[in-house]
């Protein structure tokens, strides 16, 4: 009977992503941007909006260019959780339809911090999430996350 | 089918150049499955009788963004049937971007038409491993692609209120077996058929609650010396492990059509439960069907996912059919089984496989 529980409790788990007891102590994270923009905060719906492009453009008129962090990794269940309000596999559905619909592309996935800075700092209208502890290069500034 | 491949490897090594050589962004992504469908006596969707494997399946999909206002998008699909491996191009069109409001597409482009045709083979984008077949099963409601041109666009307010449309003008090219079947030799016949002079669009319209959505789409042109026009109607809700989706069609050429489905699926873990009840009735305007549920479709499923990652599932579905529109036996031995008044009306068709898509 115990291996029967045992048995149903891991085919329950959730392959290849973050558990739902994770997702209980998912990880801080703070919004980084190219040190040329030229904003200190970023509203939850419109960093939702970049990342899910449906705002392509700064005020300035600036391509926006998100970039992502791995599809399993906790950081980006953080983020998906906090600004999208999804989950990443709803998340990942989303993009699955736009590209085999011919609308867009998902932002790039970086598998790292170091990867989202290079990435950060290489484009102006770059925009990225990192863990809360990274320590930024120069190049790169913070965004204030507002709700 | 050689010529194909080659030609797609050829696009493929020239845009990987290109990208190499500049800032050219190019995204390759693909998306397959392999079914099994046994039914009890009609050939149904995927299945027939004797029990069908030959139903695997490939598309590779190329994205080019060559400027930031122009992307050039294609798609290839490798289909196995009974003579092979057949190769088959579902779109390819480019894209010049005005705004993300106004975006100019032409080329061979997908339909915009209610909430699948757009992503008609993608099994991982739906709870059942075969889409409804009172819409979007060979019944004339929809193509996969229009040849022509055509604007697609999003607003959305601060509110959370947005608003996608679609508007396009071309050749709508249907599939086969798109009229009711007459039976015999008459049918076998009728093979692809194609919308001339079309002119639709769809529009969406989200809400400010996370998933929810409700949208009508429509086209109508000349298909041979008839005008075929439909429109639908889309709800759709997505949301945590729950989506909801429901859809409303209306045919009207040689023949009048009605159909909807309903379908629910909830996850539990990776596991996954879903079920539908898919309608369908037609009435032919030129001469009455040989037999009346040769114009009748009703499809109650139920259906169990397993998903091992987000990109690839294993589903198992069971539907139990009523009326012969789809579900009927082969177009070879219709007029036979008609003349012996041997059609059997209630079709059983159990569906196993797997679906993938990165």
């Amino acid at each position: 009977m115990t291996s029967r529980v045992a048995l149903l409790s891991m085919l329950l788990a959730v392959p290849g992503l973050p558990s739902s007891r994770a997702a209980d102590e998912l990880p801080a994270f703070k919004i980084v941007v190219n040190a040329d923009n030229a904003g200190s905060a970023i509203k939850r719906e419109t960093l939702a909006d970049i990342f899910l492009k449906r705002s392509t453009r700064w005020n300035d008129g600036v391509a926006t260019a998100p970039v992502d962090q791995s599809l399993t990794s906790r950081l980006r269940a953080a983020f998906s959780s906090r600004v999208l309000h999804q989950s990443p596999a709803a998340v990942h559905n989303y993009w699955q339809r736009q590209i085999f619909s011919g609308r867009e592309q998902p932002p790039p996935v970086k598998p790292t911090d170091a990867e989202v800075f290079g990435f950060v700092v290489a484009r102006p209208g770059a925009i990225g999430y990192v863990s809360e502890g990274a320590i930024l290069p120069s190049g790169v500034k913070e965004l204030k996350l507002v709700e | 089918m050689c010529r194909t491949l080659l030609l797609l490897a050829g696009l493929t090594a020239v845009a990987l150049s290109c990208a190499a050589q500049d800032a050219t962004e190019v995204a390759i992504h693909a998306f397959g499955s392999s079914l099994y469908g046994k039914t009890n006596g009609n050939s149904y969707a995927v299945g027939d009788e004797e029990g069908r494997y030959g139903n695997s399946q490939l598309s590779l999909n190329l994205s080019a963004k060559l400027s930031d206002k122009l992307r050039i998008t294609g798609q290839t699909a490798f289909n196995q049937t009974s003579d092979g491996v057949q190769p088959a191009l579902d779109y390819a069109f480019a894209e010049w971007r005005f705004s993300d409001a106004l975006k100019l597409r032409a080329g061979r482009v997908q339909q915009p038409f209610g909430l699948y045709t757009e992503v008609f083979d993608v099994g991982t984008l739906r709870p059942f491993a075969i889409l409804p077949q009172g819409i979007y099963g060979p019944v004339g409601f929809t193509a996969e692609g229009y040849d022509g041109v055509g604007l697609t666009g999003r607003w959305h307010s601060s509110s959370g209120w947005a608003l996608q449309y679609d508007v396009y003008g071309g050749g709508v090219e249907l599939g086969p077996d798109a009229i009711l079947p007459g039976g015999g030799e008459e049918e076998e016949e009728h093979g692809t058929e194609t919308v001339r002079n079309s002119i639709g669009g769809r529009l969406v319209i989200e809400t400010p609650v996370q998933g929810l959505s409700f949208g009508a789409s429509g086209y109508s042109g000349q298909e041979e010396d008839e005008r075929h026009t439909v429109y639908g109607a889309q709800a759709e809700y997505v949301s945590g492990p729950w989506s909801l989706r429901g859809e409303y069609g209306h045919l009207v050429s040689r023949s009048t059509t009605h159909a909807f489905y309903f379908e629910a699926a909830r996850r539990l873990g990776p596991l996954q439960a879903a079920a539908r009840f898919d309608w369908y009735d037609a009435k032919s305007v030129d001469e009455p069907l040989p037999d009346p549920s040769l114009g009748r479709h009703k499809d109650t499923a139920v259906g169990l996912n397993y998903w091992l990652h987000p990109s690839l599932v294993f589903k198992l579905s069971y539907h139990h059919v009523v009326g012969n529109r789809i579900a009927r036996p082969a177009a070879e031995d219709l007029a036979d089984v008609l003349a012996a008044r041997a059609l059997d009306t209630r079709t059983n068709l159990v569906v196993v496989g797997a679906q993938f898509s990165f």
